[in-house]
């Protein structure tokens, strides 16, 4: 057992040293750059409310493993930092570390390729969707749950119009959850719950309904963060259907994001 | 976005070696930031961080940064937390029907004061470091080149990317693409905005990567270093030092206050 | 040396081969050129010679490539960069991207082999004496103009000090005046150290004047071989999606208006070609 167990984590350490080829490392700098520039032409420029700074780190987590992900993430949080030169919110690195995990995770369980039957599909988007409302209504009460609510219903809809395929969906929604709950304790205690920009606007609305500061900041991000990621994780579908299989295939866990595919003739 | 984060000075403070001044700004903040007191932080900044600031001759750039990333965040905590502040009970002052709150307007400054310290004390660093040199003072210390690298590459990647987008929105307003104005014309703006930057972006990934290759980038030997960056004994006596003073600084704070 | 023997290769889940079959040795010290149609199989080509097929690409291969006497399959790519370099299309791909200057960027590959910074020094400005850069080492590689970037990609290499060179279309993205800094470089560097050179490049004119064999591929397989004489002058190169020189072409056409001898060779460089026209000029009866 004890022998089996050890061959096991030798198996997996071999596992994530081999994500890390050549191709790695050169495809971490230019996602994080996309990371970047992306998030900064998003939000400062066509100032859309939204994020869209972790399309990158979705990408090489689903092409190069949690690691690469994880690491993509962490990286472009410290050098938004340092290129804008805003250190304060370098400690939200931690949150972007985590986003790279759990997108990792969600392409080696092979849930980028995979498509579920439309009603399969619709009942998982709307337990999800049931799950981030349930959430919300205990921790930040009726308006969290509204929000919560009109997300569901959106996500809903581009599921059953087949738009997206729901687990593509689903991983962007949960992705976002675990997102927020990350970054609460860092906005509360880093931050007293605000962060300076638009989504202040939300803090006020929980704490004036009675939420205290981590409430309300994990409130916050409940909205936010669900709503973005499943927006990024839409735009990293799109992306790896736009780039060829033959592209795709050369990075170390880039068979996990296509389809398997009869050898072209 | 310009590339103002490093501003080239003949000071003292600059010819630390980068990792000496990523230790002193490290020891500041775990002093400053366990302190239950915000007056801790704000003593710091004041007798610490400023005196290094005005040495590295970048004071007015430091203010000037200072204020960008202070001033939103200080005005929406102020304004929110003397508002909204939870389980407040004190109130000193009215405005219409809202009441403004003591612990909230405590809270607030508290706050503000910790951020002071963490903005200031990072940029202090930022201003007066290039990363390059930080990430090879960390490399001789053990950090693993491929990472050093990673953070070097993406930052020297950033201004090429920038200027592909800008090339990019070029060509799209020249066929009438409309990137200014109403919330849906920039909602529709972004794909054709977006999709040929990542695409292209990510199609030389492999290039470079064979580039790499032909620079023996994956070779199993020890490297060595052309740029010289000199170390000195008595720094890193000085650094175990500030490490050690911080720890036990920190320790007591956390305990006897 | 370089041979190549049956040398077969298919990318990654694809049936149709790279390379067919191909058998040739290149001796120290030729100037190769290689051409073909889009997709021939030249990048794959050079990619074999450079060992990067098979480390860098999977695949199948079959037949051995050996680089003066090893097998390319069994050493790793980190020690084949000191026998081998490799010159790609664009210059901003080519740099490390992690190096602030044009001296530092030159010794990067240096720093992954471990060589010591005396060593270093001396190497980093011995390549860029070589490639004329020495007046800029000191400024950001980003800085440079096209040609001077195409420059410092070689140099880059050169440091390595390989016998070998191949360059991948190595001026593609330049205009002519930056193809001709880059060529004039090259030349004056071959002049002075002994180097085998394998060049993938489209422009025809150039290859006719340094080149002393010439490789067409076609899908995969070598179908012309030999020196820039028989092969540019060829009557299949069009065909095979190559442009001849434009010496070569206003010949072929002056010999269809029936101008020009049919007996006598096409020219594929400049001075042939003038020489050529200047005796059409002249009685046939004293011709040398
Ligand atoms: N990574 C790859 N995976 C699968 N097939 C590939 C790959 N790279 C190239 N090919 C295919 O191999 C064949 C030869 O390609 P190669 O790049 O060697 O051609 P080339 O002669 O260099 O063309 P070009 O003039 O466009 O550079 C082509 O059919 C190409 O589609
Ligand atoms: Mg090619």
């Amino acid at each position: 057992m004890g022998k089996t167990g050890l061959a096991w984590e030798a198996d997996r350490l071999q596992r994530i040293k081999s994500d890390f080829t050549t191709l790695t490392w050169a495809l971490i700098p230019v996602a994080v750059v996309i990371n970047i520039v992306v998030g900064h032409i998003v939000q400062d420029i066509l100032k859309l409310p939204i994020y869209l700074d972790s399309v990158g780190t979705i990408l090489v987590a689903g092409l190069a493993g949690p690691l690469a992900g994880a690491m993509t993430g962490f990286l472009s949080d410290l050098l938004w930092g340092v290129i804008f030169s805003n250190p304060a919110i370098m400690p939200f690195a931690i949150t972007a570390f985590c986003i790279g995990l759990v997108a990792g995770l969600w392409a080696h369980l092979g849930w980028f390729k995979k498509e579920l039957p439309l009603v399969l599909g619709m009942v998982l988007v709307a337990g999800v969707g049931g799950l981030l409302i349930l959430i919300q209504a205990v921790n930040s009460g009726p308006l969290g749950a509204g929000l919560a609510l009109v997300l569901t219903v959106v996500v809903l809809i581009l599921t059953a119009l087949r738009v997206f395929p729901a687990l593509v969906v689903v991983g962007g929604v949960l992705t976002g959850l675990v997102a927020a709950v990350v970054s609460a304790p860092i906005a509360a205690f880093v931050f007293g719950g605000v962060t300076g920009s638009g989504t202040d606007f939300l803090v006020a609305l929980f704490e004036a309904t009675g939420s205290n500061i981590l409430q309300a900041a994990l409130g916050q991000g409940l909205v936010s963060d669900p709503f973005d990621k499943f927006v990024s994780f839409c735009v990293v579908w799109i992306l790896l259907r736009s780039l060829s299989r033959r592209y795709l295939v050369r990075f170390p866990r880039g068979s996990d994001l296509v389809q398997e595919q009869p050898i072209e003739a | 976005m310009k590339r103002s984060f490093f501003l080239l000075r003949s000071s003292g403070w600059h010819t630390l070696y980068p990792l000496t001044k990523l230790v002193v700004v490290m020891a500041v903040l775990l002093v400053g930031l366990a302190a239950p007191s915000p007056i801790v932080p704000l003593a710091l900044c004041v007798i610490v961080i400023l005196p290094l600031v005005a040495w590295a001759q970048i004071l007015r750039e430091w203010l000037r940064a200072s204020a960008i990333v202070l001033l939103p965040f200080a005005i929406s905590v102020l304004l929110i937390q003397t508002l909204f502040f939870p389980g407040a009970t004190h109130s000193f002052m009215s405005v219409g029907p809202f009441a403004l709150k003591e612990e909230g307007l405590f809270f607030a400054f508290g706050t503000i004061a910790r951020l002071l310290l963490l903005a200031g004390a990072g940029l202090l660093l930022l201003l007066s470091t290039h990363p390059a040199d930080m990430m090879h003072a960390l490399e001789q210390h053990g950090l693993p080149p491929a990472l050093a690298y990673i953070a070097v590459a993406a930052l020297e990647l950033v201004p090429q990317m920038q200027a592909r987008a800008e090339s990019i929105a070029d060509a799209q307003r020249a066929r009438g693409l409309e990137i200014e104005g109403s919330f849906l014309t920039r909602v529709r703006g972004l794909v054709p905005l977006l999709a040929p930057l990542v695409l292209s972006a990510l199609s030389d990934v492999d290039e470079r990567a064979m580039a790499l290759e032909a620079r023996a980038f994956s070779a199993r030997r020890a490297k060595t270093s052309f740029k010289p960056l000199v170390d000195t004994k008595r720094q890193s006596v000085i650094r175990w030092c500030l490490v050690c003073g911080a720890i036990v600084f920190a320790a007591a704070e956390v305990l006897i206050l | 040396m370089i041979r190549f023997e049956r040398v077969t290769y298919s990318y990654p889940q694809t049936k149709r081969p790279a390379l067919r079959d191909v058998q040739l040795q290149i001796d120290e010290g030729s100037w190769v050129a290689v051409l073909g149609a889009n997709g021939a199989g030249k990048s794959t080509f050079c990619a074999a010679v450079a060992g990067f097929i098979p480390h860098h690409f999977r695949g199948e291969l079959y037949g051995r490539v050996l680089v003066n006497r090893t097998d390319t399959a069994a050493t790793p790519l980190s020690e084949l960069v000191t026998q081998v370099g490799f010159v790609f299309q664009n210059p901003l791909n080519q740099f490390s991207g992690a190096k602030l200057t044009v001296a530092e960027e030159a010794a990067f590959g240096l720093e992954n082999l471990g060589v010591p910074r005396e060593a270093m020094i001396r190497r980093v400005e011995a390549a860029l004496e070589w490639m004329g850069l020495q007046t800029v080492a000191d400024r950001s590689p980003y800085a440079l103009s096209g040609g001077e970037q195409q420059r410092l990609a070689l140099a880059c290499i050169l440091v390595l000090e390989p016998r070998i060179l191949v360059l991948d279309e190595p001026t593609s993205q330049l205009d002519s005046a930056g193809t001709r800094e880059v060529y004039d470089s090259l030349r004056s560097l071959l002049a002075s150290r002994h180097l085998t050179v394998i060049l993938v490049e489209h422009k025809t004119e150039w290859i006719a004047q340094y080149a002393d064999r010439v490789l067409v591929l076609n899908e995969g397989a070598v179908v012309l071989d030999g020196s820039p004489r028989e092969v540019l002058a060829h009557a299949d190169l069009s065909r095979l999606g190559v442009n001849p020189t434009r010496y070569t072409i206003a010949a072929r056409a002056a010999r269809d208006l029936g101008i020009w001898p049919s007996d006598r060779g096409l020219p594929v460089a400049l001075e042939e070609a003038v020489e050529g026209f200047r005796l059409l000029q002249e009685p046939e009866g004293i011709r040398p």
